[in-house]
């Protein structure tokens, strides 16, 4: 390149780093990142101890990457780059495939489901065994079973034989079958409750609550759902809807959060501006909360033991039962239970994702 | 701080440069040595102290040799640089290492210091140590102006993995040096290519090279690992010698190359001539040669050849696995020395096998955290009854990591930068060159923003 060219060449170069980067200096720094789901890194405080102690230093370099201008067109760039032009299979171990963003749960983690059996057992022998409950379990295999073959998968079999073996006291009920790639959310971890009454009549049928077949009327709730996979790997999708089901039943049913005195209805509406528009089923992430019929024609009532999945699933068992409880142990401690609720004459539920029984340290 | 940080790109190069070169030309290497001090200080505050004190005694020795006209005194001072560049670096990177042997030696409990190791000292100690021995030659006159010998240290380009720079390199650069646009837009686009390489060669590959750590061991992945590994160190290293470079020609520097595509060699002897040259001149001029070289008989060459590598070795690190390294490589040149070499030179598709596969494994070896492990891996790369072929990850990898790896085999040859040179001739390759090096800036931003997998591995040299 000629010396005439490079001047040129090294102005819009130049330029167009020096723009950039007193951008960076110059925009307002944002809290929250509704992509990611999470708290953005802010200007670190300065202080001599902390430059000293170098804080300050490596608090500076996650506020830099955090606070960078269009920080999410920049993460999409890096996995379109990723995908399209490295020919990598995923991105921060996100599998972009068969029209659906899923992470690898790879490889099984038999510590993991020993850590959270050992925790249903010790619920089991606390507050169960002598008591006269009906004690069901089910596992939710995730996006990964139903996935086309070249990704990298557990063996969903071999996780629920362990289950199955650790928890004999509990009637497994097999659902998979019922699902398919198309039940779930593209850009989501989650299922689609539109396409569980399937599901929800077989564990009813199973728990012997079955009365017959409801029905319920579609509303959606957010068009443009953007779950929690497409945020984190940057891609964008843009396909998924989200929708509730809702009848009388249901919407004369009260709500109970352990955490809020208030009463509350069965979805949240408001919940799908927030960060996680999920938590419009059943109040979302939450230790311990019930659902009550108003219209029950029976008094039996239903305890699950639960991850997200149960949110959106809880409510078409609603009719079935006087009152559903929702609990979940990532939140509390599974030594207090008895401060808040009493085993008699019920049917118990453990129902887990095979991705929280695979990172399960998060149960207490 | 690194190269490879939006902290480094975005907030402390522009800074540098618009102040570098608002400046007048006198104020220069203050802004520079400055700046540098900032750069070092922001990944070890505390060992500003450490690299000031090295700056003002490896000075203040230099001065001494030079107006000393006693020879023995020359020879004193000498000393006490040499030792005292010696001893800093047997504090803070060995001194665990001498405590756990004399403990596993002499049945004894002596507590580890647990150091954190100062960033580069190995790099600034060996330019230090090279100074005062230049000086005391006479190859170079010792530095009489304080700020130019201490921008010479620790100028931030080189100042944490090299190369390793020789004071008589760039002592009239340091004094004078003519600033050109065309030299800051070459020192631009080098850098770009070295920051390209680092993350979107290198971190890939570490990348893969971690996921190997946790994963299902097969004989497929054994060798993936081993190529993977072999090439990320070179990518990640060399990258930081073009991004060293890159940086030294914008601020007006020239300093020599590091590598020189060492993949292509044919023999271990011209692997070494094309791997961390400034180290192997350093190793060369200041212990080989002083040692007698292959000047006094085949016994004194054969020890004075362990004698390096075992150093070699060591200076990559405090564990045996650097030391078995080291002798690996010190075994293979004297084999190749004594006979093997002739027969290479008429076989040069065995050669070129042959070197890449103990370039391969000796870096199975640089990695592993003990020796034992290294044996392990290396017989994973045959372990052909004992693991599977292959398993659904090393296929899972592979696939994915297919155009990566392949895409680092073609650009560790002099084709890539042939065919660019070429290209270069035609004028209109000037417009689709710049667009070129603005879409890697970008895609390389994209990267470092995501908080991608980012170490740098000679950074615990």
């Amino acid at each position: 390149m000629k010396d005439k060219h490079k001047k040129y060449a090294l102005s819009i170069l130049l330029t167009i780093w020096f723009i950039i980067a007193v951008l960076c200096w110059m925009v307002p720094t944002k809290d929250i990142s509704n992509s990611e789901r999470r708290t953005l890194a802010s200007m670190p405080e300065w202080s001599v101890s902390n430059v000293m102690s170098a804080q300050f230093m490596e608090q500076f370099e996650e506020y830099a990457m955090d606070q960078f201008i269009e920080r999410d067109a920049f993460r999409k760039l890096k996995s379109m780059t990723s995908l399209y032009l490295l020919q990598l299979n995923d991105v921060n171990d996100l599998l972009y495939q068969d029209g659906h963003i899923n992470k690898i749960n790879y490889p099984l983690n038999e510590d993991s489901i020993e850590h959270a059996t050992n925790k249903f057992n010790y619920i089991y022998d606390s507050y169960l065994k002598d008591s006269d409950v009906n004690i069901y379990s089910s596992i939710i295999y995730d996006k990964g079973y139903h996935l086309s073959e070249g990704s990298l998968s557990i063996d969903y079999e071999h996780l629920s034989n362990l289950v199955q073996q650790e928890m004999e006291y509990a009637n497994y009920i097999e659902i998979n079958d019922l699902l398919s790639l198309t039940d779930f959310y593209a850009s989501d971890t989650h299922w689609k409750q539109e396409n569980l009454i399937d599901v929800a009549n077989t564990l009813l049928k199973e728990m012997h609550t079955f009365e017959g077949i409801v029905s319920y009327s579609e509303q959606i709730a957010l068009k443009d759902f953007e779950g929690v996979y497409q945020g984190q790997s940057g891609l964008s999708l843009g396909n998924d809807t989200l929708t509730f089901l809702t009848n009388q039943i249901l919407e004369d049913s009260i709500v109970q959060d352990s955490l809020d005195p208030t009463l509350g209805a069965v979805y949240d509406i408001s919940a799908v501006v927030e960060r996680d528009p999920y938590e419009l089923y059943v109040g979302g992430a939450t230790p311990l909360i019930s659902i009550t019929n108003e219209l029950a024609t029976n008094t039996k009532e239903l305890v699950i033991f639960r991850d997200s999945f149960a949110s959106s699933l809880a409510p078409l068992l609603v009719h079935s039962y006087s009152k559903i409880t929702l609990i979940d142990i990532r939140y509390m401690s599974s030594e207090n239970l008895s401060e808040y609720i009493t085993f008699s004459n019920q049917d118990v539920l453990f129902m887990y994702s095979s991705l929280l029984l695979n990172d399960s340290y998060t149960l207490k | 701080m690194l190269f490879s940080s939006i902290t480094f790109l975005y907030y402390f190069l522009p800074i540098v440069m618009i102040v570098y070169f608002v400046v007048p030309n006198m104020y220069r290497n203050v802004v520079l040595l400055i700046f540098s001090l900032l750069f070092y200080a922001w990944g070890e505050p505390i060992y500003i102290l450490l690299m000031i004190f090295t700056i003002v005694e490896s000075y203040l020795i230099g001065r001494c040799i030079e107006h000393s006209e006693c020879h023995r005194k020359k020879k004193m001072y000498l000393g006490i640089g040499v030792i005292l560049g010696i001893s800093l670096l047997l504090y803070f990177k060995y001194s665990d290492f001498i405590i756990l042997n004399i403990n596993e030696i002499a049945n004894t409990e002596i507590d580890l210091l647990k150091l954190s190791l100062p960033i580069g000292i190995s790099f600034f100690t060996f330019q230090t140590i090279s100074y005062v021995i230049d000086v005391y030659r006479r190859d170079v006159s010792a530095s009489n102006n304080i700020i130019n010998y201490a921008t010479y240290v620790c100028m931030f380009p080189q100042l944490i993995a090299g190369p390793i720079v020789r004071y008589a390199d760039i002592n009239d650069e340091l004094t004078y040096r003519e600033l050109s646009t065309s030299n800051v837009y070459d020192g631009i686009a080098r850098f770009l290519v070295g920051l390209s390489k680092k993350v979107l060669i290198a971190n890939l590959l570490g990348e893969l090279c971690q996921i190997f750590l946790t994963s299902d061991p097969s004989v497929l992945f054994y060798w993936m690992y081993a190529i993977s590994f072999s090439l990320h160190i070179y990518f990640d290293f060399s990258a930081y010698s073009d991004m060293a470079i890159g940086l030294g020609k914008i601020f007006g520097f020239t300093f020599l190359e590091n590598f020189n595509y060492p993949f292509i060699s044919k023999s271990i002897t011209e692997f070494w001539r094309r791997w961390h040259i400034s180290l192997g001149n350093w190793f060369r001029d200041y212990v080989y040669i002083p040692l007698g070289g292959n000047r006094k008989g085949l016994r004194r060459t054969i020890i004075n050849i362990f004698i390096v590598w075992m150093l070699t070795g060591l200076w990559h690190g405090s564990n045996y696995t650097f030391i078995v390294w080291g002798l690996l490589f010190a075994i293979l040149l004297l084999i190749e020395k004594l006979f093997l070499l002739t027969y290479l030179k008429k076989m040069k598709g065995f050669a070129h096998v042959y070197t890449l596969f103990f370039v391969g494994i000796s870096f199975m070896i640089f990695d592993a955290p003990s020796v034992s492990i290294a044996i392990e891996r290396i017989f994973g790369l045959f372990a052909f009854t004992s693991l599977p072929l292959v398993n659904d990850q090393s296929m899972y990898y592979l696939n994915s990591y297919f155009i990566i790896i392949g895409f680092a085999i073609f650009s560790a040859t002099p084709i890539p930068t042939n065919f660019m040179k070429k290209l270069r001739q035609y004028r209109w390759s000037a417009p689709f060159e710049v667009v070129g090096l603005i879409l890697l800036l970008f895609v390389v931003t994209a990267f470092l923003v995501d908080g991608s997998y980012n170490p740098f591995l000679y950074f615990r040299f």
